[in-house]
């Protein structure tokens, strides 16, 4: 045991200084939690991501080239008109001018961009007095821009901050550590070459070129899930594909949806259960993989979690798997809750108690031979509290999520829970953010159905045209009217009768209640239950009819979910 | 085996450098003491098993460094931290005033239902006190927190310091559990009895002497 007198870091730096560290070893010590409290992440990160190689002696070389080369790409897109290093012809170098190798002109055609960055940058990690810093924060805000304008065929996409961030708290982290070791004279026996190297590496005059190059190297990873859906066009677009279906061309959303296929493997009821509350992966793990959890997860422990996903590059697999560890371990959460309670628990997710047990699951996910299951015991949530200590909104839901009432009471009790203590001033941003983004998914989610209604309407419009003209079968505008009936049924709570479960009576009498059909001011097209008997009093008819005229069921509406 | 643990709780040490933050955490932890220990670099962690009215509860105690070099990044770790004791030293007059600097820093980073707690350490060099116990007290009223002199050297009120906030979150957990849990039937894996919150004020039955200067609420 490393006692408290002998210099912890002075071992760290001289194991890694020594090439006593192979690539293995260092994947170990990632996935055991040994840089959780190291003074040498930074390096662990840099030799994983193939910003260093693993011999030291190398490393000077290699680190000072990476610098240059970001000096040269930041002077080339991020010209300061006021430095003095730039033209200085007062012909081009004036704010005025309209020539195009003005550097005024670029600076302020970038004006909108660096907005953008900035307005991201300064909401990065609240609660982190670093991030508060005005030279990270410009730091950022440079090393963003520089990426954007180095890679225009992404450039910058909101949550790109807060993959940076991390790797800057890291590096600033490492340099302080160094340099408080290095003062307090903890690093007396290193020899003046060791020094050296560490004095290269832990330069705080060049910590935004090391930050950009780490960034680069994450960015490599992450791209797919930032670049655009691009404008591939499904062959046929389908009136009712819903967003889980239609934008597959975009490999995030592809991620997602392998996502699911794979809980359906693994939790086979949880996947149930999601699906039939019509709750897709797209819906929240958008946020949960372009952050790369950034969000769900206290910054020390992401940290850790980032050393396990960055140890095992291409990092999709694990990635795919620590997701699963996190719906897996609110399994029982979720299962209780209904449609609302699973989006909040999903939307602000529950702290993790033992990340180590967390990561545990994930890992076994991975390779379930090589690594054992965490015992349940380990793996605990509180359920009742936000990731910012806050009371979660599910908490003291409890018997409404499972005794669950019809929709329209549900959003009332949800503002009442919401009202028992008052937010304070400096919440309020964080909660607006929050009330947005669920007002975006119920927005969606609207929207589906007034063009899903609509489409309907309009089709059981043709049909009764149809049937007044006698210019269809009896049997094929029953087929029709049935698979219109459908797809509005499947938009409703009532799905849940699909499942084979037994139901309560307090269930049997919510689904009555969901299907009584709304008696509300809006415009009614049709009530599901009117459509129900339409169906099957035209199957009356199409009995008598063969089933040759049957319209082929991939022409509507057989998406798969999830 | 039985489950390994029924909870687990983060608990942060803050205050200033020098205060023997690090030696409070490792008379806790290893119950040693070592006069020359050098400067906490960052943050570490040591972890103990305590029992708990017939519960395993499981400390998990971040120990970070003090100096000002390092308090924006130790920021970080306030959030996942449930329990945070701030510790002065006694014979060390600003130790003691910078409290209110590392509670504002509290209220700024930190949950805002974190369970604090006051420690003003050293009180075996009562020689050298420049701090009295009256003035900690005093403090501890006005932010409605608990407070105990410790000793890391004479192992003095170390053990019912850590039990005693182990105690109080373990109390608020099971409130807030016990909300969460039974109404509807639900059976999580970790309902509780709820019987055991209400015993939350007694203290250790098991333990020898007991000095607790805590104010109760």
């Amino acid at each position: 045991m490393i006692t408290p007198t002998t210099s912890g870091i002075l071992r760290e730096y001289q194991r890694f200084l020594s090439c006593e560290i192979g690539v293995d070893e260092l994947i170990t010590f990632c996935r055991t939690g040994s840089f959780r409290t190291a003074a040498t992440r930074s390096i662990a990160w840099r030799i994983l991501l193939k910003c260093l190689p693993i011999n030291s002696l190398e490393w000077v070389p290699v680190i000072e080239q990476s610098r240059r080369e970001y000096a040269t790409l930041r002077s080339r897109h991020v010209a300061n008109p006021r430095d003095p290093l730039c033209v200085q012809d007062p012909q081009l170098n004036n704010p005025l001018s309209e020539h195009s190798k003005s550097p005024w002109s670029r600076y302020f055609a970038d004006g909108e961009l660096r907005d953008l960055i900035l307005k991201d940058v300064a909401r990065t990690f609240p609660e982190i007095e670093l991030f508060q810093d005005a030279e990270v924060k410009s730091l950022m805000c440079s090393v963003l821009h520089v990426y954007a304008k180095d890679n225009p065929f992404i450039g910058y996409k909101q949550g790109m901050h807060e993959i940076l961030a991390p790797l800057v708290f890291v590096l600033y982290n490492d340099q302080q550590l160094y340099q408080h070791a290095l003062e307090d004279f903890q690093l007396r026996s290193l020899d003046r070459t060791a020094l050296h190297i560490l004095q290269v590496l832990h330069d705080s005059n060049y910590f935004e070129a090391d930050a950009y190059v780490l960034f680069c190297e994450v960015m490599r990873e992450l791209t797919p899930w930032y670049e655009d859906a691009g404008i591939v066009e499904p062959p046929e677009p389908h009136p009712f594909e819903r967003l889980q279906d239609t934008m597959i061309t975009s490999r995030l959303l592809k991620e997602l949806n392998e996502i699911g296929q794979r809980l359906a493997e693994f939790d086979p009821p949880l996947y149930r259960h999601l699906t039939n509350l019509d709750i897709p992966a797209q819906l929240f793990g958008i946020r949960w993989l372009r952050l790369l959890f950034g969000r769900e997860f206290p910054l020390p422990d992401l940290l850790f979690l980032w050393d396990i996903i960055l140890s095992d590059r291409p990092i999709s697999r694990i990635v795919e798997c620590v997701f699963l560890a996190m719906l897996v371990y609110i399994r029982e959460n979720l299962l209780a809750s209904d449609y609302g309670g699973c989006l909040q628990f999903l939307m602000r997710y529950p702290p993790v108690v033992d990340v180590m047990a967390f990561a545990q699951l994930a890992l076994h996910f991975r390779a379930p031979l090589r690594n054992s299951r965490p015992k349940d015991s380990q793996l605990t949530n509180y359920s009742n509290m936000t990731l910012q200590g806050t009371v979660h909104p599910n908490a003291g839901n409890q018997k409404r999520t499972v005794s669950q009432p019809p929709p329209q009471q549900r959003s009332q009790q949800a503002n009442r829970g919401k009202q028992r203590r008052p937010y304070r001033q400096e919440e309020i941003p964080k909660a607006l953010g929050i009330f947005e983004e669920q007002v975006a998914v119920l927005q969606q989610r609207l929207n589906e159905r007034d063009i899903v209604t609509a489409v309907s309407a309009k089709r059981i419009e043709e049909l009764v045209k149809n049937l007044e003209r006698g210019s269809l079968e009896i049997g094929t505008i029953a087929a029709q009217l049935r698979e219109v009936g459908q797809q509005l049924g499947s938009l409703t709570m009532d799905r849940r009768k699909e499942t084979p479960e037994a139901k309560s009576p307090a269930q049997e009498e919510r689904i009555k209640v969901a299907n009584e059909p709304v008696r509300s001011g809006t415009p009614r097209i049709f009530g599901v239950n009117e459509l129900r008997e339409l169906n099957t009093n035209n199957q009356n008819f199409s009995h008598s009819k063969p089933p040759s005229q049957q319209v082929p069921r991939d022409r509507v509406l057989g998406i798969p979910r999830f | 085996m039985a489950r390994t643990y029924d909870y687990l709780f983060k608990l942060l040490l803050i205050g200033d450098s020098g205060v023997g933050k690090t030696c409070v955490l490792f008379r806790f932890s290893d119950d040693s003491f070592n006069n020359s220990f050098i400067s906490t670099i960052g943050i570490d962690f040591k972890i103990r098993t305590i029992d708990l009215d017939g519960k395993k509860i499981k400390l998990q105690i971040w120990d970070t460094a003090g100096q000002e070099r390092f308090r924006t990044i130790t920021t970080a770790y306030y959030r996942g931290a449930m329990g945070i004791m701030l510790v002065y030293d006694i014979t060390n007059e600003k130790s003691f005033e910078n409290i209110k600097n590392w509670i504002r820093n509290i209220e700024e980073h930190a949950s805002q239902d974190v369970e604090r707690m006051i420690i003003g350490n050293k009180c075996d060099m009562e020689d050298r006190r420049v701090v009295s116990r009256d003035r900690g007290q005093q403090l501890s009223i006005e932010y409605g927190t608990k407070f105990m002199e410790t000793s890391a050297k004479l192992n003095h009120n170390i053990e019912e310091a850590f039990y005693t906030l182990a105690r109080d979150i373990k109390g608020k957990m099971e409130r807030g559990q016990g909300q969460t849990v039974g109404v509807g039937g639900t059976t999580g894996r970790y309902q509780q009895d709820s019987t055991i919150a209400a015993q939350g004020n007694n203290l250790c039955k098991n333990r020898h002497t007991f000095h607790c200067d805590f104010i109760a609420f």
